[in-house]
């Protein structure tokens, strides 16, 4: 799962969802409106999202396959 | 029409990366309505979407003292083995630095803290590649378009132009969340949608992991070329290299260091020494990593712990501000320190990128069809334009398209937008109502292992044309075949149909050159370079429904 979110520090800004450039994050049709990764596959690790959040409520979990050492 | 909402621009621009935000920023100077449709969101989007480092430049009260602009034109056409436009590398070097004045207005950091120009030696005699902090230029190019009134539409997906007679009168497109149609009548309008990536299979196999924008798959090239619209050296790609198996965001940057392969031996021309060059792109190190795979000295590293810290820190700022902020979190994370641990590197897969391969345009910005422009990555005939090219004909097309809007009557929709409103929609709509059918992924999958099997390293007639059959049987089964369940699907099952015409065009082209020429073109039954016969661009057009390839001479003087 590539973005994690840590939902105490998250404030539902959805700037996460407004920016991803693969269209990857969206949030939650509920009163609490939290984001989640939709297309987890399509995750580019770019990083956008955690660089912008301005909670640092982001971490990137980098799948298996992009092991470099 | 149908249920689309209709606007109206007098400048439209495909594509809202570093050309096409200055494209929108110049021509609102005109006063004209201008508009960017983005897939994305303009703040991350594009080649520099997290971030961008290095923009080579021509600085006259620097560059003056030690080499003129036709020596800088000279050693470009040089390093692109001739095979580039040298009218337009003359007009990026020439107003190349008058957009880095523009980019310090806009409130990016272009100097160092003693108002020094950091640069340095890559491609040309002298320093000229510029490094500068711009992680955030995607956002301070957006706040700036908006503060000069440029409609943005972000998760707009174009997918078609709309023509009228030989000349463009909008585009249509679809929101990528709704699922809705739109169509945009314009006066002029400018493809900015960069180059061309997932075409060919990554090496890591996740299909998402790749070095340049996956939003990047060829729409700009796609509606060119089904407008009629010429386009360049389709047959070209371009190489890579970096972290194995972690292509991400953010590419190469300038990293000092030596290459070693897996006995520990130096490689590169100055081996034992700090090697400037050792992440250069040339033939000459991509050939340097597929001998050390092939001949048992791979794998291939790259070895920063002979730099000094200093050395290391300027690297980590750099690969920073050129976006490679998830590469430098993954060595944090894990304890990888620059200063101790070699990297272990890779060639990427073949791409289209950087102004080598695209659409044809002149020193105006100007298409082969009336009212286009096209600026930045997505244009053909100057390798390695890159961020000056952007930067210099997002500007000239911006100018040049809102000057020609002032002088144009509204545009109309006649029954040729109409006709590929229909086409469209029908074709969204058979991929809603479908039952069942196949994935747009299983369709890109496809493309890719034909990409790779008939159209890869090593190409040749017999190849390339039983390519171009499966291709376009491909082509016919994914219209007939793809089902999607939600708009993010929709719009991914478009970005396949942009695949598949790059694909198209880039086999045709391949079968019209018969020559090798360095990494970028290998046949196998044309092996060497002619430049007697073949110094030349081939051009690629579709007229009444057939593709054409010309030969187009270079202008040498």
């Amino acid at each position: 799962m590539p973005p994690v979110f840590n939902m105490d520090k998250c404030s539902r800004c959805g700037l996460c969802e407004r920016i991803c450039p693969v269209d990857a994050i969206f949030r939650r049709d509920d009163e609490d409106g939290r984001p989640y990764v939709k297309y987890p596959d399509e995750c580019w690790h770019c990083g956008s999202c955690r660089q912008d959040c301005p909670e640092k409520a982001i971490k990137i979990a980098f799948p298996p396959a992009m092991l470099i050492i | 029409m149908n249920n689309a909402i209709i606007k109206e621009f007098d400048v439209l621009i495909i594509g809202g990366g570093i050309a096409g935000c200055m494209a929108g920023i110049r021509a609102r100077e005109f006063g004209v309505k201008v508009a960017i449709l983005e897939k994305c969101n303009t703040s991350r989007s594009g080649g520099a979407t997290t971030g961008i480092d290095h923009c080579w430049t021509y600085i006259p009260e620097i560059h003056g003292k030690v080499f003129s602009i036709e020596d800088m034109v000279g050693d470009h056409v040089a390093f692109g083995k001739g095979m580039i436009d040298r009218s337009l590398v003359k007009m990026v070097a020439e107003q190349s630095f008058n957009r880095i004045l523009d980019l310090e207005r806009f409130g990016l950091e272009m100097r160092d803290e003693k108002g020094n120009f950091r640069l340095i030696k890559k491609i040309h005699r002298a320093p000229t590649f510029l490094h500068f902090a711009g992680r955030d230029i995607k956002v301070k190019l957006t706040n700036e378009a908006k503060k000069r009134g440029v409609v943005i539409e972000n998760r707009m997906m174009v997918t078609d132009l709309l023509t009228d007679e030989g000349r463009v009168t909008g585009a249509l497109a679809v929101a990528t969340r709704e699922g809705r149609w739109y169509v945009y009548k314009s006066k002029t309008v400018i493809i900015a949608t960069g180059g061309v990536f997932r075409l060919y299979r990554n090496p890591s196999g996740l299909p998402f992991n790749i070095s340049h924008p996956p939003h990047e798959p060829g729409d700009g090239h796609a509606m060119a070329f089904q407008a009629g619209a010429r386009l360049l050296n389709m047959e070209m790609v371009s190489y890579h290299t970096g972290p194995k198996n972690f292509q991400r965001a953010g590419r190469g940057s300038y990293v000092p260091g030596k290459i070693r392969n897996g006995l520990g031996q130096p490689l590169g021309k100055e081996a034992g020494a700090v090697n400037e060059k050792a992440l250069d792109r040339s033939a000459e190190s991509i050939e340097q990593f597929r001998k050390s795979a092939e001949t048992g000295q791979g794998p291939l590293y790259m070895d920063c712990t002979g730099n000094t810290s200093e050395q290391n820190d300027y690297i980590r700022w750099a690969l920073y501000n050129e976006g490679n902020t998830a590469f430098l979190n993954y060595l944090a994370e894990e304890g990888i320190d620059l200063n101790k641990d070699m990297i272990e590197f890779t060639v990427y897969e073949p791409k289209i990128s950087g102004g080598q391969s695209g659409i044809e345009i002149n020193t105006r910005c100007e298409t082969s069809l009336n009212g286009l422009f096209a600026a930045g990555d997505v244009i053909g005939g100057m390798k390695r334009s890159v961020c000056p090219g952007a930067l210099v004909m997002g500007w000239e097309a911006g100018e040049n398209a809102a000057r020609l809007s002032l002088e144009l009557p509204a545009s109309e929709l006649g029954e040729e937008a109409k006709g590929m409103l229909q086409q469209r929609t029908t074709m969204a709509e058979s991929f809603q109502k479908r039952e069942i059918g196949s994935s747009w992924l299983e369709a890109q999958l496809t493309l890719q292992n034909i990409m790779e099997d008939y159209a890869g390293k090593i190409k040749s007639q017999p190849l390339l044309e039983a390519g171009l059959k499966h291709l376009l049987r491909l082509r016919e089964r994914a219209r007939a075949e793809i089902k999607v369940e939600t708009p993010h699907e929709l719009y991914r099952a478009m970005e396949v149909m942009s695949l598949l015409d790059v694909g198209e065009m880039l086999i045709t082209s391949s079968l019209a050159r018969k020559e090798s020429r360095g990494v970028e073109f290998y046949r196998a039954d044309y092996p060497a370079t002619d430049d007697e016969n073949w110094l030349k661009f081939i051009t690629l057009e579709k007229n009444n429904g057939n593709v054409l390839t010309k030969e187009r001479p270079i202008n040498l003087a």
